[in-house]
């Protein structure tokens, strides 16, 4: 009481990892959205006269063996990866809180079913299920958004649970039973904001391991197809050329380690500012 | 009468922190003769436990000593380095803590944790460490030393694991005992044991005890001497018969009038109004003055030098309850 | 009638069954279980504030959450004022609830961290329509005031309260949909002695005030002997002694509560405790003794201690569950 009311809204108040996250999301985002249509550029004609040209004014990262510039094309692949990360992670995120939740609260046969369930799906190792599903499926990038579905909401719904049965144990959620209050009302008031954090959090740093992902598969011919100007296929354009032009794979995986900073940075900024402070006063 | 067993003087403890240091404990002073028991109680945030835990420099965090001294046996620990301090911790200063299930290693056996102090000292020869170990488990009063010492502490009961600790803390036969909060934990018919215990180890084994406890009731029981101690400072010292009888600090009156005592039954508690400070914020003057009855104009001035009372002790207070007064007002 | 008690529970029973290996399950080995409550009756009367009194694993919790319905009883009956709530159905269940509410013994975990003190309080109001929709920052702001508390707490959130206040603000909540019981789990044992008496004091002004009937759970006899005109002493699962408070302090009548009265350190450097301490600890509730529960620790045990103890009956509504009730009384204090 003797502290000043904190605004949790005001920005003052984030903490730092959390406003340079933030920040660096918001730039990649305007790259991907407005980028492209400044690009006087085409990140798929090819120029053979420009073919494998050193960073310089004209191409600030080079050409590849095809003459197309790098810079261009990894300004475009920022919306292939951007999406790859959003379409991996949403269902995933969508799916596993919502029976991590349901298996958690109500417990009894739900729980046992849906807990075997993750059983089974973390029997395999996430990548070789995922290229497993992939190559039943076909290759291509929506192919892999089902694959990753089906395999990643195994970790939400188990990160959901456990916090939910925590959750529940505590003496609020049992004196809002006392109170007179629904399930339902329950759930979403009492019990959901107090264990999203968790799951939002995995969700950042799952974002960076699907963009590897995607980059992978990409590389492995599995995910985005060529001419795509994903970056995980330019640095496979890039990988023969490697010692004469290092730049075709060289800034691409710039991209990525940047990208995956910039998530890790918001998800741990995240991972802060929405800790209850449960310290004692 | 010979020179105190610990001799703590002007000691002040705190955390540094941007906007300056942070005082834990503020100017504390007092002294502990072999085989006393010494009680520090106060309520949580006071500085009892910061105190003794600095006396064998276990600080938790950033926390550290500012000033003063703490002389035992003729060595000032709070400018030890960790080589001096290292023999007298276990063999000079053993320590009890409130959890025994926290203070003791889940996955060694308890008999192996009471002989790792005789292990690492080294002052008992290794054959005879069994036999060592197991005295003090009869000493400590439990039962079936054979069994327990292959035991693992989940496998106690409460009241089982602070007798371990207790034999811990006793197997190098300290001179000093630290016990913080011992049987906070504990049930009330449990309590009663390890407090009759602790008192009568003292007796059999010549070791004085400093007893941290938020408990007016085990200080009443365990102690020969008492320091009251509120925000960081101690505001009265008294030989415990003192203390109950005729409390002069209007902290400790409040404190008295502050228990459920079984002959007020349903006469009104007076509970002190407010909280104690936040240590950074601490007034300038007394820092009991805002929530104190007597308060005058001069007590928010300057912190209230020692006045010593008749028959040991004292108290800091420019208006102190009269001496020979009963407990309360009203009682 | 204006007699009847306003809680009335017969012979409650409640286990706790433990998990049992798999192998020991087609082995056919019977399940054991946790006696947590056995044959448990008790009545408190309207206005009345009763003290349930008992060291940790006596099952005092267990019956705090079995008068709430928070658990399901495995046998007895549980009468509030006059209704049998292990009967009614779930509709008429939530409209007795409301009328007895809990105020919980941990201060930190009894609020949501992420709800601010004004929601916390007026949630339930504007629920179940206590008030007025516009009226209700009104109602919360006197709640607050009522438990000490200033009407800008309401927009705090925890974390910003002390836990004397979070504690405060528990019992505000508990009484924002004006309950007849009001059940307190060691509802000042989280608090420092000064804070304590704040709270107690409080609890003590709301029941004169309000007329709220109190069952208050609490390891502490002093705070027991404080606040409470009749007392409940449990011992494994059972209840051992009930009856008036100043009776069964001054006159204990059964050995346990004998015990449990001389090992409270008393503020009184004068009275250091020339009674030894009882020896032993609690046996285990899984296989609790055969005949009275507390033979194993109890220093006056005789060969009839192993034949169920009778209900002694006592003056003036005391009695204790013991072979030689009568006798303890007399070799008393």
């Amino acid at each position: 009481m003797r502290r000043g009311l904190r605004a949790r809204g005001s920005l003052q108040r984030w903490p730092r990892n959390l406003k340079l996250g933030v920040g660096l999301m918001i730039a990649w985002i305007l790259v991907a959205v407005f980028g492209p249509m400044l690009l006087p550029g085409n990140p798929t004609t090819m120029d053979l006269m420009n073919s494998l040209h050193p960073p310089s004014l004209a191409f600030p990262f080079g050409t590849d063996n095809l003459g197309r510039g790098v810079f261009t094309r990894v300004v475009y692949g920022s919306r292939i990866d951007l999406q790859i990360a959003l379409f991996c992670v949403v269902p995933a995120f969508v799916i596993g809180t919502m029976v991590g939740m349901s298996a958690g609260y109500f417990g009894g046969t739900t729980d046992v079913v849906s807990m075997r369930l993750v059983d089974v799906a973390v029997a395999f190792p996430f990548f070789v299920a995922v290229i497993a599903i992939v190559a039943v499926l076909g290759p291509g990038l929506k192919n892999m958004y089902i694959a990753v579905a089906c395999v990643g909401w195994v970790s939400y719904a188990r990160i959901t649970r456990a916090e939910i049965l925590v959750v529940k144990q505590t003496d609020y959620v049992q004196a809002a039973r006392l109170l007179g209050f629904s399930d339902r009302r329950i759930l979403a008031r009492h019990i959901l904001p107090n264990v999203i954090v968790q799951a939002l959090v995995y969700a950042t740093s799952d974002a960076v391991l699907d963009i590897f992902l995607g980059s992978s598969l990409g590389w492995l011919g599995l995910g985005a197809q060529p001419p795509l100007p994903e970056w995980g296929l330019i640095i496979a354009d890039g990988y023969s050329f490697v010692s004469q032009a290092p730049w075709i794979s060289g800034f691409p995986g710039l991209a990525i380690v940047l990208l995956a900073v910039s998530l890790s940075l918001l998800g741990d900024g995240l991972a802060d500012a929405l800790r209850p402070e449960l310290g004692r006063a | 009468m010979t020179s105190p067993l610990l001799a703590v003087e002007h000691l002040a403890i705190g955390i540094p922190g941007g906007e300056g240091t942070v005082a834990l404990v503020e100017d504390v002073s007092f002294t502990v003769r072999a085989g006393e028991a010494y009680g520090i109680v106060g309520e949580s945030g006071c500085g009892k436990s910061t105190t003794i835990r600095a006396i064998i420099r276990l600080l938790a965090g950033r926390a550290g000593i500012t000033s003063g001294s703490i002389r035992f046996d003729g060595q000032d620990l709070a400018r030890a380095d960790e080589a001096t301090l290292r023999p007298l911790r276990g063999a000079g200063i053993g320590m009890i803590f409130q959890d025994p299930l926290t203070a003791l290693n889940p996955v060694l056996t308890v008999g192996r944790q009471i002989t790792e102090g005789l292990r690492y000292h080294g002052t008992v020869p290794s054959r005879e460490r069994r036999a060592r170990m197991q005295e003090v488990m009869r000493l400590v009063g439990l039962p079936d030393p054979a069994r327990i010492a292959a035991s693992y502490p989940h496998e106690l009961s409460g009241g089982q694991r602070q007798r371990a600790a207790i034999a811990i803390a006793l197997v190098c036969s300290p001179r000093l005992l630290l016990a913080d909060e011992p049987t906070t934990a504990l049930d009330v018919t449990i309590q009663a044991q390890i407090l009759k215990l602790l008192s009568d180890l003292r007796h059999r084994l010549g070791m004085a005890l400093i007893l941290v406890t938020h408990d007016l009731g085990v200080v009443a029981q365990t102690c020969d001497r008492v320091a009251v101690m509120y925000s960081g400072r101690i505001v009265e010292e008294a030989p415990i018969a003192r203390i109950f009888a005729a409390p002069r600090h209007p902290y400790t009156v409040a404190l008295l009038n502050s228990i459920p005592r079984g002959t007020r039954a349903h006469h009104p508690l007076h509970p002190i109004a407010g909280m104690p400070p936040d240590p950074a914020e601490r007034p300038r003057g007394c820092s009991f003055a805002p929530r104190c009855p007597n308060m005058q104009p001069a007590c928010e001035r300057a912190f209230p030098g020692w006045t010593a009372a008749a028959g040991g002790g004292g108290f800091a207070c420019y208006h102190p309850a009269p001496g020979q007064a009963e407990a309360s007002p009203d009682g | 009638m204006a007699d009847r008690p306003l809680l009335a529970v017969e012979a409650l029973d409640k286990y706790f069954p433990l998990r049992r290996s798999l192998v020991a399950g087609m082995m056919g080995h019977p399940r054991r279980r946790v006696q947590a409550a056995k044959e448990v009756s008790f009545a408190i009367g309207k206005g009345e504030s009763f003290g349930l009194v008992g060291e940790s694993g006596c099952g005092k919790t267990t019956l705090g959450r079995l008068v709430l319905g928070l658990l399901p009883p495995d046998g007895g009956v549980i009468r509030f004022d006059g209704q049998d709530i292990t009967k009614v159905e779930p509709t008429a269940r939530r409209a007795l609830r409301r009328q007895m509410q809990m105020v919980f013994q941990d201060p930190y975990s009894s609020l949501n961290p992420r709800i601010r003190i004004g929601s916390a309080i007026g949630e339930p109001i504007r629920l179940h329509g206590i008030v007025p929709p516009d009226e209700v920052a009104g109602e919360v702001a006197r709640l607050l005031e009522r438990v000490g508390l200033p009407a800008s707490a309401a927009s705090r959130y925890p974390s910003e309260l002390s836990g004397g206040q979070r504690q405060r603000v528990g019992i505000a909540r508990a009484l924002s949909v004006r309950p007849k019981l009001l059940v307190a789990d060691e509802a000042v044992s989280g608090l420092d002695v000064s804070v304590r008496a704040q709270v107690l004091n409080l609890l003590a002004d709301l029941r004169r005030d309000l007329g709220l009937t109190l069952m208050f759970i609490s390891h502490d006899l002093g705070v027991i002997e404080y606040l409470c005109e009749t007392v409940g002493v449990m011992y494994l699962g059972t209840m051992v002694e009930y009856g008036p408070t100043s009776a069964v302090f001054a006159r204990p009548a059964h050995p346990y509560t004998r015990a449990l009265l001389a090992s409270i350190p008393r503020a009184d450097p004068s009275a250091v405790g020339q009674e030894t301490p009882l020896a032993g600890e609690p046996p285990s509730p899984v296989d609790p003794p055969s005949g009275c529960p507390f033979r194993t620790r109890c220093p006056s045990a005789r060969p009839l201690c192993e034949t169920p103890p009778p209900r002694v009956m006592l003056p003036g509504g005391h009695w204790a569950v013991c072979h030689f009730a009568t006798e303890v009384v007399r070799n008393g204090r």
